[in-house]
């Protein structure tokens, strides 16, 4: 069970690494999700070899780690908020640069820097 | 605590100093001044009281305490600290508008300048005073950090401002190098605490490794060949500063510590054989440099370095003189530094080619210099006499060769001083304005000091004794007195007297020459090195930065490439790499599996995934599958959470790219090119290195869980929901946080999206 979840937890995460490598924004939000996951069911996994109960403990029984389920609500709800700024980020990336694409982005700051005479730092 | 109390008021002068500086620029000057005193004043009645130590508790389960001695050496070294600190404040206040009016800048920076100087006062009472290697070396980067600040005072100049990273960079690195002998040391002997480090260190001796990194920490301060180089380009500061730095402070903070240190010395003598080198080479490089250079400041600057190699070879050969040394050579070359500073405000000339006869413009300067001159230069009747006579005392039990090095050492010094004093105030007459008086006053008290001490050596036994038996650990029976006979010390200060005047009356002769070899000589010092090595650094940190930002992808890869390999690395040297488990499944986990099989392959599809709203689907399957993972997992509270969680962000996905520009969503598209095999290789390392560090993570989770007391605990906070209980009542102020994240993150969605406008 643990090899089998800490595989996931991998799998999930070289996924996310990969999107987020993407050159389009609205991957690398995909992929910021996806590491977001694979670090909520890292937390969990702790839980996986001795679950039982969650609610209305009978002493005696096996019971799921509680902190364990409370610091994975923690990470998703936290998870869930930003993910949801970056969107908005995407979004407003979109509206004054005119594209989804980083390299392009990448472009506009070199040429803004020139422009303004900073020069590229060094 | 009485012993913290000179301590407390020199570290209160300088936020004192501030505040009267906000009142009025000229009072800060004189509040801090006053604190110097005052701080003076405690240590001296406390230096009444005798030695003693005080040991606070800092980190007791790491055995760290904060430790201060009070004993003769830090008692003289803290004296010189104030004292010259307090006289340089002083003239500072009469220095500084005049600076600052030329360099065109406000005349409130004066404050500025008052506060930075009264710290480093306080660092290095702090310095002298702490008795634990971990706190000298604090105290020693905190010194380092102000004098920066100091060197680079004018911040507007870009040669300030190079020499104070010079500093920055040469001090800091050797007090690195100080840091990691420290530790060897505490690793070594189980403690920080000095005095316990010299007792063990009477048993077993310290490690040559160790001690060579102490000595390249205190030789780097000391400005001792070879980083030598970083002091004269410290010369960019005001004068007060060089002042300062050059007698009682910065400088002498690398010397003092060797003889703080000299226990753990003692016995290693061939690291003792390698310091005495180096003070010679020292003393040698510094007196031919100051012999030939224009600048004042600079003969100044070289002769501090050739003073300091005296000292060295006092601390080398183990000498009772060593701290007396010093503390004779302070006062004589802060109250040089003090009038060449007075000249070049009264002339606005910094060269000794520029200036002569200025003797009867100022007199009482002129005197007053003259009497420091000669203590510098070792003449009867001042202070100095005496320094050199235990230099020369110390060299007369070594045999002929050191007499010799000695007496030329000392020639040259006198040399040097003659050469200086007659181009400023002898020869051809120059009228000036008169000094202001505030600029002459310091260098007549330190001038009159210079010969009280001179004319009363008596006065002064008591204090080099003292500071003598807490750097050898033994009783000292160091005598200062004048002596009218035929000894060897006299007839080698007479020697040295006869050699210097000669050189002097030479000097044209043979300066020109001479000034050219170490022109030529110069050239390929250590300071090429230190230029090179500067040079290569910052290319290839330019290169790294090209290649960083050349592509957003690769600033991503540039973090998560290096993190996983770090995590894979840790895995491979600590001994946990023989522990993975693989775990049990059974037919009941059959469910959780397939869920997350399920799970994994939606994320794989993402990666396949063509159309945009494909792809949004597959990572909300992706957290759908997990949110059954959770639920199989007995975890329903987290699996309801994540539902709701995965449908909200759906539709806010499926919102944004309705958002987007289809035209453009369809071109992103087209021109997202295929991935780049380095892509594929970063998710690679990055997924192992996580999938590893989770494997071990998971395989040595403790049997004895926080939880099992937390569902113990639940019954207490009335709550069956245990879960529930550890989010309001248990960390509640977690829930709080994450609470505000997400209230930041709501606010930043609606204020984004109400932007109107391109920018």
């Amino acid at each position: 069970m643990i090899l089998i979840a800490s595989l996931v937890v991998g799998l999930l995460f070289a996924c996310g690494v990969r999107m987020v490598l993407e050159r389009e924004l609205v991957r690398v939000a995909c992929g910021t999700v996806l590491l977001t996951n694979s670090s909520v069911l890292l937390i969990l996994a702790g839980s996986f070899p001795e679950r039982g109960e969650a609610v209305n403990v009978q002493p005696g029984f096996p019971v799921t780690d509680p902190v364990l389920q409370s610091l994975a609500l923690t990470a998703i709800v936290i998870g869930f908020a930003v993910s949801a700024l970056l969107l908005t980020l995407v979004h407003r990336t979109q509206r004054a640069h005119g594209s989804l694409r980083t390299d392009r982005l990448v472009e506009a700051e070199l040429k803004r820097a020139h422009d303004t005479g900073e020069g590229t730092p060094g | 605590m009485p012993l913290l109390l000179p301590i407390l008021l020199a570290l209160a002068c300088a936020p004192l100093a501030y505040v009267a500086g906000r009142w009025r620029p000229g009072a800060s000057a004189w509040v801090g001044a006053s604190g110097a005193v005052a701080s003076l004043v405690a240590l001296g009645w406390e230096l009444t009281l005798g030695p003693a130590r005080l040991v606070l508790p800092w980190a007791p389960t790491w055995g760290l305490s904060l430790e201060f001695t009070r004993d003769g050496l830090s008692g003289l070294y803290a004296v010189m600290a104030l004292s010259v600190g307090a006289l340089v404040v002083l003239y500072s206040r009469a220095y500084l508008p005049h600076h600052l009016e030329e360099k065109g800048r406000p005349a409130r920076d004066e404050v500025r300048f008052h506060v930075l100087l009264l710290s480093f006062m306080a660092a290095m009472v702090l310095l002298v005073t702490v008795d634990d290697l971990l706190l000298l070396f604090v105290a020693l980067d905190l010194t380092t950090i102000v004098s920066y600040l100091l060197i680079g005072y004018d911040r507007d100049d870009p040669e300030s401002r190079a020499a104070a990273l010079l500093s920055l960079v040469l001090t800091g690195a050797t007090s690195v190098v100080f840091f990691a002998g420290a530790m060897t040391l505490g690793l070594q002997y189980g403690t920080f605490s000095l005095p316990l480090v010299f007792e063990r260190a009477a048993t077993s001796p310290a490690s040559t490794g160790a001690l060579v990194c102490l000595a390249v920490g205190a030789l780097g301060k000391s400005a001792q060949v070879p980083f030598h180089f970083w002091l004269p380009r410290a010369m960019a500061a005001p004068t007060p500063v060089s002042s300062y730095l050059h007698s009682a402070a910065m400088v002498a903070a690398g010397v003092f510590l060797l003889q703080r240190l000299y226990p753990l010395f003692a016995p290693a003598l061939a690291v003792r054989d390698g310091l005495l080198a180096i003070g010679f080479l020292s003393m040698t490089v510094g007196s031919l440099l100051a012999l030939v250079a224009d600048p004042f400041k600079r003969v100044l600057a070289y002769s501090t370095i050739a003073q300091y190699g005296y000292a060295l070879v006092l601390v080398a050969l183990g000498s009772e003189g060593a701290p007396f040394y010093v503390a004779a050579h302070a006062p004589c070359k802060a109250a040089l530094f003090l009038t060449v500073g007075a000249v070049t405000q009264v002339t606005g000339k910094k060269k000794l080619s520029e200036v002569s006869g200025l003797r009867h413009s100022l007199p009482v300067l002129a005197g007053a210099s003259a009497v420091a001159a000669a203590g510098l230069a070792a003449l009867p009747l001042t202070v100095g006499f005496f320094k050199d006579e235990v230099f020369f005392h110390a060299l007369v039990q070594r045999g002929p060769a050191f007499m010799a090095a000695g007496l030329v050492g000392a020639g040259l010094t006198l040399a040097y001083t003659l050469r200086l004093w007659w181009g400023l105030f002898g020869g051809k007459r120059q009228d000036v304005p008169a000094a202001p008086r505030l600029l002459v006053a310091p260098v007549v008290v330190l001038a009159g000091s210079v010969l009280a001490g001179g004319i009363l050596p008596g006065l002064l036994v008591e204090p080099a004794r003292a500071a003598a038996s807490a750097m050898r650990g033994e009783p000292s029976t160091l005598a200062l007195a004048y002596h009218l006979d035929a000894r060897a010390e006299n007839l080698l200060a007479v020697g040295a007297w006869a050699l210097g005047a000669l050189l002097f009356a030479t000097r044209l002769a043979w300066t020109p020459g001479l000034a050219r070899v170490l022109e030529v000589v110069s050239r390929f010092g250590p300071e090429l090195g230190y230029r090179r090595l500067l040079h290569l650094l910052d290319r290839l940190s330019t290169w790294l930065h090209e290649l960083e930002v050349r592509d957003l992808r690769d600033r991503v890869a540039s973090v998560l490439v290096p993190t996983g390999l770090l995590g894979l690395t840790v895995l491979w040297v600590t001994p946990l790499r023989h522990r993975f488990l693989p775990g049990t499944v059974g037919w009941a986990d059959l469910t959780l599996v397939m869920a997350l099989v399920f799970a994994s392959g939606a994320a794989l599809a993402t990666l396949r995934a063509r159309g945009h709203m494909v792809l949004v689907l597959l990572i909300s399957c992706v957290g759908f599958s997990l949110a059954m993972v959770y639920a199989f997992a007995a975890a329903p509270d987290v699996a309801l959470t994540s539902v709701l969680v995965e449908s909200v962000f759906t539709l806010l996905f499926a919102g944004l790219l309705a958002l987007l520009p289809s035209r453009r969503l369809e071109r992103a598209q087209q021109e997202a090119q295929k991935p780049r095999g380095r892509d594929r290789i970063s998710a690679g390392i990055a997924g192992v290195s996580a999938f590893l560090l989770s494997w071990s993570a998971l395989s040595h989770l403790q049997a004895d869980r926080v939880g099992t007391q937390t569902v113990k605990l639940a019954e207490v906070a009335h709550s069956p929901n245990v879960v529930a209980a550890v989010l309001t009542d248990f960390r509640g102020l977690d829930t709080v946080g994450e609470m505000s994240v997400v209230v930041a993150a709501l606010l930043g969605v609606t204020s984004l999206l109400r932007l109107k406008g391109k920018r």
